[in-house]
């Protein structure tokens, strides 16, 4: 997820920023919000653009992250090494009077953009990044413009570097195990864990808590379904009466889950902008498509990252080709009562028993 | 005089005025899936009798297609169901924004490209939709009142 926000349109251009470079007038400045990072952190940087020339100028809003990062906007090294970007590039129509900005003499803009979703930053090392737009598309079309352009060799606009230090999450392989031209963006750590859909740095740190958290669960479940005894309240609470073919079978699901959890190489992506905690699709193992809900849920409890990602884990037909049902706990509970053998085919149902909030014995 | 048959036909008359009472009171839309003239799409169609507007939580429908297996195709010939390949997805308790308002009098419809959640072979088919969940007011989800939709068999190409 790109996180920007559009800040403010300044009067006259901060004394703070201190690289510009200028082109046809407009300057473009850059600035960390910290000078070093930990690897949970979002990496945020502001661009400023300052219109320096004594007329106004229009600008192609792809460029300016306006409508958030939609194009290889900046040019990012690590060590010296260049960092591809991972983000989207739209293939779109000719631009229309619509899709530029307006900036009048003395008039800066400024938008905040998050990196570690867009530029592949595994592994630790002093980055630098500079502000890079070379289209002749830039400006305004005006025939006169695109001439004087062309004379002065302008061909597009150019910050001077900033720079930060950030502590990566060193992805299997060393360097750089993104997945440069997919579009996808991510890369896969040492436990064979991938992230797809732009998973920024913070995103990518309460997915691995989330996946801890469900670890947790599911070798606890594991362990109740080993050794409880076949009056279980816990059991019964969210499964319903005991059978000894539905216990096991709802054994064998959870041994699947954790085995999976533990063994299989699981991709998450953070694409999904819907209100859902996540989805995944039964056939497609083991990918699993986080939304918005998950990103405010607790790390463990009810409805949590971690029992997410066991509901998530038990619908795939290679672990427990589980349905959704009935959903939330009142349903779940009701499921259990009413139709047992519906119960241990309920997503939720697993979930909720992996979850154990509030504790059952 | 207060005959038996008297008393019958009183019990009769005030049997009659709750049954027609509570028709009204029932007054459902009608629903059903329609085989479109070609391709694997069916049309879900809900109609809304006048009057009475209704809510339908529209997780789980074919308003939902496809991030829930609202929808099962049985092939007719080897009775077996088709393998679901769309999303399912983890959701929290439904916002008033998940309920679709049913007008008096109207009808919604919504087309389903069947190939994107199936691997359709051709063949005669029959096509069941979850029962659909219907409220009266968004202020009182309590009363709730479950509609079947009649199943549907088609040849699918
Ligand atoms: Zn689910």
């Amino acid at each position: 997820m790109s996180k920007l926000f559009k800040l403010s349109t300044l009067a006259i251009a901060s004394t703070l920023l201190s690289q510009s470079a200028l082109a046809e007038g407009i300057a473009a400045k850059l600035q960390m919000s910290q000078d070093s990072f930990s690897s949970d952190q979002d990496v945020m940087v502001t661009l400023t653009l300052t219109n320096e020339a004594n007329v106004p100028v229009k600008m192609l809003k792809w460029f300016t992250a306006a409508d958030g990062v939609e194009e290889s906007l900046f040019k990012v090294s690590a060590d010296g090494q260049e960092r591809p970007y991972l983000g989207a590039h739209y293939k779109r129509p000719a631009p229309s009077h619509k899709d530029y900005i307006k900036l009048k003499s003395g008039e800066s803009i400024s938008y905040q953009v998050e990196l570690s979703s867009l530029y592949d930053m595994s592994a630790t090392a002093n980055y630098e990044i500079s502000y890079d737009v070379s289209s002749m598309q830039l400006f305004a079309p005006n025939p006169g413009q695109a001439k004087k352009l062309a004379r002065l060799g302008v061909e597009g606009i150019h910050s001077a570097p900033a720079s930060f230090y950030l502590e990566g999450r060193e992805f299997k392989g060393g360097n750089n195990k993104g997945k440069p031209g997919t579009g996808d963006g991510g890369g896969t750590t040492p436990d064979g864990i991938s992230f797809t859909g732009r998973c920024s740095n913070s995103q990518q740190s309460d997915i691995l808590a989330g996946l801890a958290a469900a670890k947790t669960m599911s070798a606890d479940a594991n362990q109740h379904l080993a050794t409880a005894s076949s009056n279980s309240q816990r059991y019964s609470t969210w499964f319903g009466a005991y059978s000894s073919s539905r216990w096991n079978t709802v054994s064998n699901n959870f041994s699947k889950i954790d085995s999976a959890l533990n063994n299989e190489p699981l991709t998450f992506d953070c694409s999904c902008k819907k209100q859902y905690y996540a989805y995944v699709y039964p056939t497609q193992p083991y990918k699993i498509y986080m939304c918005n809900a998950f990103w405010s849920a607790p790390t463990s409890g009810t409805d949590s990252k971690g029992g997410t990602i066991i509901h998530e884990t038990s619908h795939f037909n290679v672990v427990a080709g589980t349905d959704d049902i009935v959903y939330g706990q009142s349903g779940a509970k009701s499921l259990a009562i009413s139709d047992p053998s519906q119960a241990i085919q309920n997503a939720d149902s697993h979930e909720y028993f992996a979850e154990n909030t509030p504790n059952l014995n | 005089m207060f005959t038996p048959l008297r008393f019958l036909s009183l019990s009769l008359l005030l049997l009659w005025m709750i049954s027609m009472n509570s028709l009204a009171h029932q007054a459902l839309p009608y629903c059903h899936l329609i085989k479109a003239e070609q391709g694997n799409t069916l049309t879900f169609e809900i109609s809304v009798p006048a009057n009475t507007h209704w809510y339908l939580l529209s997780w789980h429908t074919p308003f939902d297609a496809w991030f829930s297996n609202f929808l099962t195709l049985t092939d007719l010939n080897s009775h077996q169901s088709l393998q679901y390949q769309g999303a399912l997805a983890k959701r929290g308790e439904p916002t008033d924004e998940d309920y679709l308002l049913l007008p008096a009098g109207e009808s919604l419809s919504v087309s389903l490209d069947l190939a994107q959640a199936f691997a359709i072979r051709p063949g005669r088919y029959q096509a069941a939709l979850r029962p659909l969940r219907l409220y009266r007011d968004l202020n009182d989800k309590a009363q709730s009142t479950s509609l079947e939709c009649p199943t549907l068999e088609v040849n699918l190409p």
